[in-house]
């Protein structure tokens, strides 16, 4: 029984199939709004997966549903060859969470929210307060250790909330939107962060709603568009020869909208 | 432009109605203000006939009625976001017209209506003939404009020191203060009330001020000095001119300025390194130690304390005054142990959507069991000592020292109770509390007080059911055997200490199953 400090071993052994993430027919309804409609998703372990998507496309309840935050109406979900629901606590100590809108501990320092989160995953203290240190190091916190999260800029939170993330060294990491406010240089420390991690075999599920960032980052894509999973594989298989963005249009059909009426708009107009 | 403006406003206030909550608080605002304006006008009517006092009382009205404006929007409720400037920062608009249309604006809604037609019996009340009936509309337009231009430029200089979260926090303790110290002087002037003196010599004082200038005005043209009453007024509209100039300079600064204070550097670590080493292990520990640094350092928990040390202290003091019941009487402290221990009654809302942090690391019940224990441990570390200044203070004033140690003990039992119910209420009907306002144009009202009001009053209630056993324990000790005595109290506090655990217990079984629930609870109307 591994436990949330569990080491480093391949992620092989759980699933038969070397699957990170299993999804089969996923439902979530708000009210008369269908947010995810019945998807399939998989992500094999050791990959560095981009859930891409417009906003709106159920990104977000997906992610929440994949890591035992939402209840889902139908449909089955394991993560590391265990099933999420209807007990999620197994699944909760294998993976690491980065949520929308990163509701942390503000009132707390850096240091002192790394600390709490890793004695909530019962984690040794000592180890605790090792790990924290080299975490604010790595994500180039180390002068703002001792500053409230509250007064941190959005790429410190996102850091920050990485980093608590990642302290009880989960064997699957889901981002969401981790790259959304943050700054190019704060950007890069994640990427670069993010990019060891699934060197070791661990895997990394980020959504986006940038293309370009994907594409650079992932050599897994699944694409959501409304509320579906429009396709999904290796990054070149859905890329099909041309710039996700493009491939992205083409799959779901959009139209170049990009303006017919304005003619007014620009200053060569009359 | 100015037209825009009040449409504007107009347009805002229908669509906010659309929400529900938003409607009931503007249902319950119209209801009280045609309850009260008949009372109202009748009691100014009934000083017609006595010329003097209308004038004093007309006076002290119009200043505490500014005072009001300037108070409530600030302190307690944040004035209405529908017209905040920073929204027009873009616009191409001049300050002067942007105060012009804001201005106008903010007439147009409940406050400035209910205000007006609270203070229009005084047209008849400060009047004697035609003439004066005159004076005395104008003075109630000025002091409605007074109102209404003080607040909206009081807000817009403070916005600057709002925008800081240092001065938010601030903010939130300072409306805690002026709301408790409200009720002090409301319970001051009920000793003294009746007294028209006091009141004379308070209008001769505050007559001198804008406010007081428009009513006196009426007073001297119901006595027929009419220069004196056209000066009045035009004191009373010098200021109404000056605060406006002065809001557009603010305005202006306002729009253009950010804050700063976040860019300030962090705290040395030294000082709280006690805090480091006294870290107690295991889950319940970390809970207690982040507990301790949230009451300290969040502003919402700090004015929850200072509210329940001034309601539930002073509450105390006057009934032993009244009640004179001698040393029997320091028992009271056991109402305010319920009353602090309501701070227990929503211990994940105000955690609000950081609960997930919580959720995320839930393996089985007993670590939410655990993490009831610590925010538990936490309160208890705080409300003990304030329960046992209390009963000492309340016991050296009842005579005898030494008879604060049984209704101290007691009162501990009721703490314990509080926190069983409050654990239960907790997972029950948890509600987010808003964090303290981005600015002080957004109001805080989420729509919930409504459920906020019956967790409070259904926790109280419970936890003074639970607490009846405890009647007997006063009792017993009468038979005068002091071995009995001290188990009895030893007892109690046993009782109070399963009825936690018993609370805990409950509150970790009934949310296991629905963390999902419970977080979708928790980050319902977040944004406030």
């Amino acid at each position: 029984m591994s436990t949330a400090n569990g080491s480093n071993q391949p992620a092989t052994g759980a699933d038969p199939d070397g699957l990170a993430v299993r999804v089969r027919g996923l439902w979530k309804r708000f009210g008369a709004q269908v947010a995810v409609a019945g998807i399939d998703l998989d992500v094999p372990a050791g990959r560095f997966c981009g859930l891409v998507g417009p906003n709106g496309a159920g990104k977000t309840t997906a992610l929440s549903m994949i890591t035992g935050l939402l209840r889902p109406d139908a449909g089955t979900i394991e993560v590391i060859g265990r099933p999420t629901w209807p007990d999620p606590a197994a699944v909760k100590a294998e993976v690491g969470v980065l949520p929308e809108g990163l509701r942390l501990f503000e009132r707390l320092s850096g240091l002192e929210l790394l600390g709490y989160v890793g004695r909530l995953r019962r984690l040794p203290a000592a180890e605790v307060d090792r790990r924290a240190v080299q975490l604010l190091e790595v994500f180039d916190l180390d002068s703002a250790a001792n500053k409230l999260v509250v007064d941190y800029s959005t790429g410190m939170r996102k850091k920050v909330g990485l980093a608590a993330a990642l302290l009880h060294n989960p064997r699957a990491l889901f981002l969401d939107e981790p790259f959304e406010g943050v700054d190019p240089i704060s950007a890069s420390v994640i990427r670069d962060v993010l990019t060891r991690y699934t060197r070791s075999g661990s895997t990394v599920v980020f959504s986006s709603h940038v293309m370009e960032l994907v594409e650079r980052l992932c050599d897994w894509v699944a694409v959501m568009h409304r509320g579906q999973i429009v396709a999904q594989g290796p990054l070149e298989s859905v890329q099909a020869g041309q710039p996700l963005e493009q491939a992205f249009l083409s799959i779901v059909g959009a139209g170049d909208r990009g303006g017919d009426g304005l003619t007014w708009l620009g200053s060569s107009s009359g | 432009m100015v037209g825009i403006f009040v449409r504007l406003k107009l347009r805002l206030l229908a669509n906010g109605l659309q929400d529900t909550a938003r409607l009931v608080g503007f249902a319950v605002g119209a209801a009280f203000t045609l309850a009260m304006t008949p009372l109202a006008t009748i009691g100014w009517l009934e000083l017609r006939d006595h010329p003097e006092l209308a004038a004093d009382v007309g006076v002290v009205v119009f200043t505490a009625v500014t005072l009001a404006w300037i108070i409530f929007p600030l302190g307690l409720f944040g004035t209405d976001d529908t017209l905040d400037p920073a929204r027009f920062a873009a616009l191409p608009l001049r300050p002067r017209t942007l105060v012009t249309g804001l201005y106008v604006g903010a007439f147009a809604g409940l406050a400035p209506l209910a205000t007006t037609a609270l203070l229009a019996g005084s047209v008849f009340g400060l009047s004697t003939g035609p003439g004066s009936m005159v004076i005395a509309l104008l003075a109630l337009a000025l002091e409605v404009a007074l109102c209404v231009a003080v607040s909206r430029a009081l807000a817009s200089a403070l916005s600057g020191v709002l925008r800081s979260r240092r001065g938010r926090d601030l903010a939130v303790l300072v409306g805690v203060l002026i709301g408790g110290s409200g009720q002090l002087v409301m319970l001051g002037t009920a000793y003294v009330s009746g007294s028209a003196d006091l009141v004379h010599s308070t209008a001769s004082v505050l007559r001198w001020a804008p406010p007081g200038m428009a009513a006196w005005a009426a007073a001297d043209a119901a006595a027929g000095h009419y220069l004196l009453a056209i000066a009045g007024l035009a004191g009373a509209a010098l200021a109404v001119a000056l605060l406006l100039l002065w809001w557009g300079r603010t305005l202006t600064g306002a729009m253009v300025t950010t804050d700063a204070s976040t860019a300030r550097a962090a705290r040395p670590a030294g000082r709280r390194a006690w805090l480091q080493r006294m870290h107690p292990g295991g889950r319940a520990g970390a809970v207690a130690v982040r507990e301790l640094r949230y009451n300290w350092r969040e502003p919402r928990r700090r004015s929850a304390w200072v509210a329940a040390v001034l309601f539930g202290g002073i509450g105390p003091f006057l009934l032993l005054r009244q009640d004179g019941a001698g040393a029997s009487g320091v028992y009271v402290v056991c109402l305010t142990a319920g009353i602090i221990g309501l701070q227990a009654a929503n211990q994940l809302g105000i955690d609000g959507p950081a609960t997930w942090m919580h959720v995320a690391t839930w393996r089985d019940p007993r670590d939410i069991r655990a993490d009831f224990a610590g925010r538990n441990l936490a309160l208890a570390l705080i409300g003990a000592p304030i329960l046992l200044v209390i009963a000492v203070v309340l016991a050296v004033i009842a005579g005898s020292a030494g008879s604060a140690l049984e209704p101290f003990a007691l009162a501990c039992a009721v703490l314990g109770i509080a926190f069983g119910v409050g654990n239960v209420a907790s997972v029950l009907a948890p509600f987010p509390v808003p964090e303290s306002t981005t600015n002080v144009f957004s109001g805080g009202n989420t729509g919930q007080g409504c459920l906020a009001g019956v967790v409070v009053i259904g926790s109280l209630a419970s936890t003074w059911l639970l607490s009846l056993p405890l009647l007997a324990a006063p009792l017993l000790t009468r038979l005068d055997r002091p071995v009995m005595a001290a188990s009895v109290y030893l007892g109690g506090i046993g009782y109070g200490l399963v009825m936690a655990w018993l609370g805990r217990y409950l509150a970790g079984a009934m949310v296991y199953g629905r963390q999902p629930e419970l977080l979708g609870l928790l980050t319902r109307r977040e944004a406030g």
